[in-house]
């Protein structure tokens, strides 16, 4: 019906072998052991393929409506499809099933009577949870996380209290911590709880600020975020866990953000601040861990095989905003010839 | 958290093999690489971005020739700190090195913003020194840039609301900068036999030649025209795709050329159920394809 935690132990570490740097014989041999009868899309085709099926489940629902035989049918077409895909021909981590299961959930819900209680994000939460469930899919069951977190964001968003909102999130995240100190069998879980550790503090510090209606800095927020990054950080350390480390990175930079109005200097200039902060801290510690071969060392490794694509992309965005944003200063300069000039050629009229 | 000691420790590897990666997974040997490379990548980022604003909001009191010199020197100082240790093995000196790009950036378009100096071939000469720069140092961070500047130059905006402009001038000038890069990446190709910019120059031609395709095929004027170009482009595109062994550039071929037949189907046919169960027909066909060049792929890769 699923893959056995044998199964999907076996899924894992076929994606890990890339990273494991092993001699190609010894390459084949592990990938014929951990092969199983699952057919499986690596995670880029996956998700395109992913995101076609959810479009086709689009289509299929507008379509029942259009013809009038509801959206509980296309619901009903598309789970049926997943359920032959996964039993027949199993297939199981190709991206359609599960497009086809969640979108087909969602098609349900769109043919439910809307109500406009806020009990309709619990639905949806569940409808994810279930989808998440089946698929073993952390995505989906992280997703059903924060939509629970912000149903109760929403039901005490009527007291206008930053920590009530902020108080089933920042739950969930000091919870997942303490989840990824166990060993866990099944990997999704393993990563339903990193993505858990690594997102609560964001959807905490922005259901409070939504929820108090205030966007000024505060630091108690601060304090708190600094507390809940320092715990993550501690036990990232101790169990060498990147996802922690990682959570403990959006926590800081979160506290760091809360506390940005109790240095009385500007705001770019608190960012160049701890631009080099960042940087004289990342020259330390790789200056630290230079020629180390045990315990921490700095030797070339990523965390997803996405890590340079992100880095070249984000870099590309980045450059081209600050570009812009110089170009668009203001013009009013005495001593100079000032104004936005026409910052772009070959045709263009972009005007800057 | 996850171990993988008992698969590891069942399976037929060498020693050494196996008590390395049984090491990696009691965490005896845990890397910082990618937390260091992402410390230092943010840093420079936080610091550029700074400096941007710092210029748009103090003109006055420091001074446009000032802000120009300072920005100059600095990112000078960043290109010779990256220079001086080229030879030496750092997690940091890429991102000084990008963050030096990023000054000349701020400091061109500043510049431009308050002299005119080159008018609209600014952002032409910004490429070209990323450009250099990009080989002196071998960085794709730096190229990536370059590049950034040149699709700027030809008015291509960095929003990806630029692809539903059904703007067919700004499709056009897509293609042309697609066609620019496809002729350097060649050029690049055949003369560096150890390049490491391919991927770089294959990954924004092809999205920049689609992103062309799909502006003239959400143009109502355009769209057959469009749709019979993204097909063309497609298909060049998988064939590619097949010979370089990259599934990845397949799969955009997959999923612009639907949303283009989708568009045209939209835009040229009438009634809503007809119009979905298209749409719905050629998603299944793009999936299935898609599902059987994916085992093709793996098959070959076996």
């Amino acid at each position: 019906m699923r893959p056995t935690i044998a199964e999907e132990r076996a899924h894992a570490i076929a994606g890990q072998l890339d990273d494991w740097q092993l001699p190609n014989d010894e390459r084949r041999s592990l990938q014929s052991r951990f092969t199983t009868k699952w057919r499986r899309n690596g995670p880029f085709a996956a998700a395109g393929i992913f995101a076609m099926t959810l479009f086709a489940v689009a289509a299929l629902t507008f379509l029942c409506k259009t013809i009038g035989v509801t959206e509980f049918t296309a619901a009903a077409i598309s789970i049926g499809i997943a359920e032959l895909l996964i039993l027949r021909k199993k297939m199981y981590g190709s991206g359609i099933e599960s497009a086809l299961w969640i979108g087909g959930l969602i098609a349900f819900i769109s043919g439910l009577p809307s109500s406009g209680k806020p009990e309709a994000i619990l639905v949806i939460a569940a409808a994810f949870a279930i989808a998440g469930w089946r698929m073993q899919n952390p995505f989906f069951a992280a997703i059903a996380a924060i939509l629970a977190a912000a149903y109760f964001i929403d039901i005490w968003e009527s007291a206008h209290s930053y920590w009530r909102a902020a108080a089933v999130p920042l739950a969930l995240a000091l919870i997942a911590i303490g989840a990824k100190a166990r060993t866990w069998r099944r990997p999704w879980i393993d990563t339903f709880w990193s993505l858990v550790a690594i997102v609560m503090p964001l959807v905490a510090e922005i259901g409070g600020h939504w929820a108090s209606d205030s966007s000024g800095g505060s630091l108690r927020y601060a304090l708190v975020y600094a507390i809940l990054g320092a715990i993550a950080l501690a036990v990232g350390l101790r169990l060498r866990e990147h996802a922690l480390l990682l959570a403990a990175g959006v926590s800081l930079g979160i506290a760091g953000y809360e506390a940005r109005e109790f240095a009385d200097y500007p705001g770019e200039w608190k960012l160049i601040a701890s631009g080099i902060a960042l940087l004289a801290f990342a020259a330390v510690v790789a200056r630290a861990l230079r020629g180390r071969t045990q315990g921490f060392v700095a030797t070339p490794a990523r965390l997803t095989r996405y890590d340079e694509l992100v880095k070249l992309g984000g870099t590309m965005v980045i450059g081209s905003a600050i570009q812009g944003h110089t170009a668009e200063s203001d013009p009013g300069v005495a001593g100079s010839h000032g104004g936005s000039g026409s910052f772009g050629g070959a045709g263009s009229t972009t005007d800057y | 958290m996850l171990s993988f000691e008992p698969e590891i420790a069942a399976a037929d590897l060498s020693p050494a093999t196996a008590s390395r990666l049984i090491a990696m997974q009691r965490r005896k040997i845990f890397s910082l690489f990618p937390e260091i490379r992402a410390l230092a990548w943010i840093g420079a980022m936080l610091i550029a971005s700074g400096v941007s604003v710092l210029i748009s909001k103090h003109i006055n009191e420091i001074g446009p020739l000032t802000i120009a010199i300072v920005l100059a020197v600095a990112a000078a100082a960043c290109y010779a700190w990256a220079w001086m240790r080229r030879d030496r093995q750092s997690l940091v000196n890429d991102s000084i090195l990008l963050l030096g790009a990023m000054l000349v950036s701020a400091d061109a378009g500043w510049i431009e913003s308050q002299w005119h100096t080159f008018g609209p071939r600014a952002l032409l000469f910004l490429a070209l020194f990323h450009a250099i720069g990009a080989y002196r140092y071998n960085s794709r961070a730096l190229l990536s840039l370059s590049i950034g500047a040149l699709a700027g130059w030809f008015g291509i905006d960095r929003k990806i609301d630029f692809i539903f402009s059904s703007n067919v001038d700004l499709a056009l000038r897509a293609f042309v900068c697609a066609a620019i890069l496809a002729v350097w990446r060649e050029v690049d190709r055949r003369a560096r036999k150890a390049t490491i910019f391919t991927p770089v120059f294959d990954h924004t031609a092809l999205l920049l030649a689609f992103a062309g395709a799909l502006i003239l095929a959400t143009n109502r004027d355009t769209s057959g025209i469009g749709v019979l170009v993204m097909l063309a482009l497609a298909t060049a595109t998988t064939i590619y795709a097949f010979r370089a062994n990259k599934e990845a550039y397949l799969l955009y071929a997959a999923i612009f050329t639907t949303i283009a037949l989708d568009a045209w189907v939209w835009q040229n046919l009438h009634g809503d159920a007809l119009r979905s169960f298209l749409t719905l027909i050629l998603v299944i066909g793009a999936v299935a394809g898609l599902m059987s060049a994916h085992r093709r792929f793996r098959s070959r890769a076996a």
